[in-house]
């Protein structure tokens, strides 16, 4: 078999890679008004030094954390606070692509970030749980001249300001929490397979039938496993 | 002569045979099957599990978690670099992307002068390749199978009159699918999961999977045991179960980064040196999108290269790649957040990468140290890359060589991952001097992982000799992998690193009379 004739005969047919949303307006137009993006810089408003201290840095840290619906499942190693900082940051990371598209909240991805957790080593965990501590406290908003409430209770616009002025700062471990919240929450978005038809992207073709399709090369690997009876 | 997942392991072990394998990717497959088909009693540990392609399921969400370390989240500890490295029976050659190059002759000639290696020499691995690339079915991509992604690279390349070639795979029967990142379902991939690792078995090497090596316990310039901890294939825990092995010689190939970690923990580091420069190429690139529908999530990875800049001596040298997109990847690398990252991730199906490999490791007056691995209290490895003065501006170099590719090749816009713009050539120059390329300003992509016990005949300055790759500090313990290079490699590693093992098997095999 040629390398051609398996690329033509398997992989040129629109069964498998017509994308489910064919995206019909988005060709050279769309690609050719892709948006110059521009950063966008927090202007710190309203907030100062002399707030800070009128609050109090001990009452900032203790303000409580603001939950959305409760997870389907049961947590296994996030609590409900920093799952509900998770999916907060993730409202905000990854906006929903359309109205048949579903937005981070419906997707869980705070759950998807407790699963994926349970599988880590400890001391990671406890990263992830530091890092989730540090973002949401007003008290560490307040010390960057910043905001004064946990990010979760503020609203969408002020997050995205607050996202950003982490991901633009000069402050280098605010840039590595930015980027560690926004790979975390990106990653598993976009991991989740009812993201992709927002996407143009099909999806991966069926595994089972190429493995019938290429049956001959296949190398049993099942066979060098030590029985399952066995008592070592 | 079989594989024992952790299932297996229900009471703590203890076993004795000529050599203990630590890894089963493309250093500890290659030196496994060499002794075990010589008649040695062979021993692999590897911490990851058996997973064979029956029940692979491309797609990143799924895999990820498997085959990769850290669940496909190991970083540096600044988070600048996300590094990807397999965690599997095979290693990181289950999720490669099968490209193919030898070490070049002047990167042996830099190790030598600059590095003081001796005994290893392009030369001497040239009949090591020449074996293992028949038995991995190497061979060169015609200009007919490259996909739309890489076309892109390639007449981009065409454009700008830079030099461009097709690059050698080692696959046999590949149906381009594309989805070599996740495993290849078909087998068609010749990693080690399916060509080495199953000739050392049927010759009498037995395979522990779900087994993390924690230590070497040593006396004096011996290795009398090699302790592994037991994982539940279910939830990757541990089990409470050891195994203990006591060979005559062990051989350590847990790739860069676990390897130097092993050798910490086991407090083997006389001149302290270990985990010391740690290489990445550092990757980066460009997204062009472009009119038509690229699709490059279609066809195999990578099909086409550019040495152009190897050889530039004003700043970070790199290699140009052409590099597959797909959404988790995509969506998890870039500077861009909420709708920004959408715009970009819906332009996806008409969006086409080129990738950058950068050559760290080379700068000869040592501004270019690379990453320090170190051990957190609870003996997890912790990768520090300095970040230098070079690697920013070799970064933005190389940024401004894919953006120029891109464009030339007819995208109608290209942008990089901190978030730069330009819709024609005369922009480049002054968005790359608009962007910040310091650690978490320009995000880094990691694939390839060498260095942190370089080889060198200087017991001071290497961890390794190179005349054998046997550790400086003790007699019966071989480090065979990536980790051995004492800079980066400079092409994609796999093939530099079979040839590398192939030709440690022989000095291992001298050692066991
Ligand atoms: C996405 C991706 C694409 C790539 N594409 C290419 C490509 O196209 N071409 C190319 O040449 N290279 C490619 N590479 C890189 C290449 O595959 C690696 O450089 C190579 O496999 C490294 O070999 P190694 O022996 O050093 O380590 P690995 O192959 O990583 O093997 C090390 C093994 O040791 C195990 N281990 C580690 N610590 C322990 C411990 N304490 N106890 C027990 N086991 C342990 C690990 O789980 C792992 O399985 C790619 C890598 C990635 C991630
Ligand atoms: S591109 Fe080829 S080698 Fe890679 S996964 Fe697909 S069939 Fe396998």
């Amino acid at each position: 078999m040629t390398e051609r004739a398996s690329v033509d005969a398997r992989w040129s047919r629109p069964r498998h890679w017509c994308p489910v949303t064919d995206i019909p307006n988005r060709t050279a137009d769309a690609a050719s008004t892709l948006p110059l993006f521009s950063r966008r810089r927090l202007a710190l408003g309203g907030l100062g030094g002399a707030a800070i201290v009128g609050l109090g840095a001990a009452g900032l840290a203790l303000q409580s954390t603001r939950r959305p619906p409760a997870p389907s499942e049961a947590l296994s190693v996030l609590t409900l606070d920093e799952h509900a900082i998770v999916a907060a940051v993730a409202s905000r990371t990854c906006p929903a692509a359309g109205p048949d598209v579903p937005g981070a909240d419906a997707i869980d991805v705070g759950l998807k970030a407790d699963r994926l957790l349970a599988r880590a080593e400890p001391e990671a965990v406890a990263d992830v749980k530091t890092v989730l501590a540090i973002f949401e406290s007003g008290l560490t908003g307040a010390l960057f001249f910043e905001r004064v409430r946990p990010f979760t209770q503020l609203d969408p616009d002020s997050q995205d300001r607050v996202l950003y002025a982490w991901r633009d700062s000069s402050v280098a471990l605010r840039r590595t929490i930015a980027r560690a919240l926004s790979s975390l929450t990106t990653s598993l978005y976009y991991g989740d397979p009812r993201t992709w038809p927002g996407l143009g992207y099909p999806g991966p073709p069926d595994h089972e039938a190429l493995r019938r399709a290429y049956v001959d090369q296949l190398v049993d690997l099942d066979a060098l496993v030590a029985p399952t009876t066995e008592a070592s | 002569m079989s594989i024992h997942t952790g299932a297996h392991v229900t009471s703590d072990l203890e076993l004795e045979c000529d050599v203990c394998v630590i890894g089963s990717g493309a250093g500890g497959a290659v030196v496994a099957q060499r002794l075990a088909t010589a008649g040695k009693r062979v021993i692999i540990l590897e911490d990851g599990g058996y997973h064979v392609s029956a029940r692979f399921e491309m797609s990143e969400g799924t895999m990820f978690p498997r085959l990769y370390q850290e669940g496909g989240g190991r970083a540096t500890a600044d988070q600048s670099m996300a590094i990807l490295q397999g965690r599997a029976v095979g290693g990181t050659t289950v999720v490669n992307w099968t490209t193919c190059f030898r070490t070049p002759e002047r990167v042996f000639d830099h190790w030598s002068e600059h590095h003081g290696v001796e005994g290893i020499t392009h030369a001497a691995l040239v009949p090591h390749w020449e074996a293992i690339e028949r038995r991995l079915n190497v061979q060169q991509m015609r200009l007919d199978q490259v996909n739309a992604n890489n076309l892109v690279t390639w007449r981009g390349l065409d454009a700008l009159g830079w030099h461009k070639d097709l690059l050698f795979r080692n696959v046999k029967g590949c149906a381009h699918t594309g989805y070599c990142g996740t495993g290849c379902v078909i087998d068609a991939k010749q990693s080690m999961l399916v060509t080495y690792i199953p000739e050392a078995v049927q010759a009498g090497a037995e395979l522990y999977a779900n087994a993390w090596v924690e230590r070497l316990v040593s006396e004096g310039r011996r290795i009398t045991g090699v302790i592994a901890k037991v994982r539940s294939t279910e939830t990757d825990s541990f089990t409470g179960h050891t195994i203990t092995v006591r060979p005559r010689i062990t051989v350590l190939a847990g790739g860069a980064i676990n390897s130097p970690a092993v050798l910490l923990r086991s407090e083997i580091d006389p001149s302290g040196r270990t985990g010391k420069r740690t290489f990445f190429h550092p990757a980066v690139g460009a997204v062009g999108v472009h009119a038509e529908r690229i699709q490059p999530f279609v066809g195999s990875p990578q099909y086409v290269y550019s040495d152009e800049f190897v050889a530039r001596e004003d700043g970070m040298p790199f290699l140009i790649e052409g590099a597959p997109m797909f959404p988790m990847t995509l969506g998890s690398i870039g500077m861009a957040l909420g709708t920004e990252r959408q715009a970009q991730m819906e332009l996806l199906p008409y969006s086409s990468l080129t990738g950058v490999l950068g050559h760290d490791g080379f700068d000869v007056n040592d501004r270019d140290e690379g990453a320090t691995i170190t051990l957190t209290s609870g003996g997890r490895a912790k990768i520090d890359y300095k970040w230098t003065e070079r690697l920013s501006n070799g970064l933005r170099d190389a940024c401004g060589a894919a953006l120029r590719i891109q464009l030339a090749a007819g995208a109608r816009q290209a942008y990089t991952s901190n978030g730069l713009y330009v819709r024609s050539a005369d922009e480049i120059d002054a968005a790359l001097a608009r962007g910040r390329w310091g650690p978490c300003e320009v995000p880094v992509f990691v694939a390839h992982c060498m260095g942190g016990c370089a080889m060198g005949t200087d017991e001071r300055t290497s961890v390794v000799d190179s005349r054998t790759l046997r550790h400086h500090a003790r007699d019966d313990l071989f480090v065979i992998d990536g980790s051995v290079f004492p800079t980066s490699c400079s092409v994609n590693p796999q093939i530099s690193i079979y040839g590398l093992a192939s030709w440690g098997a022989d000095h291992v095999r001298e050692a066991l009379g």
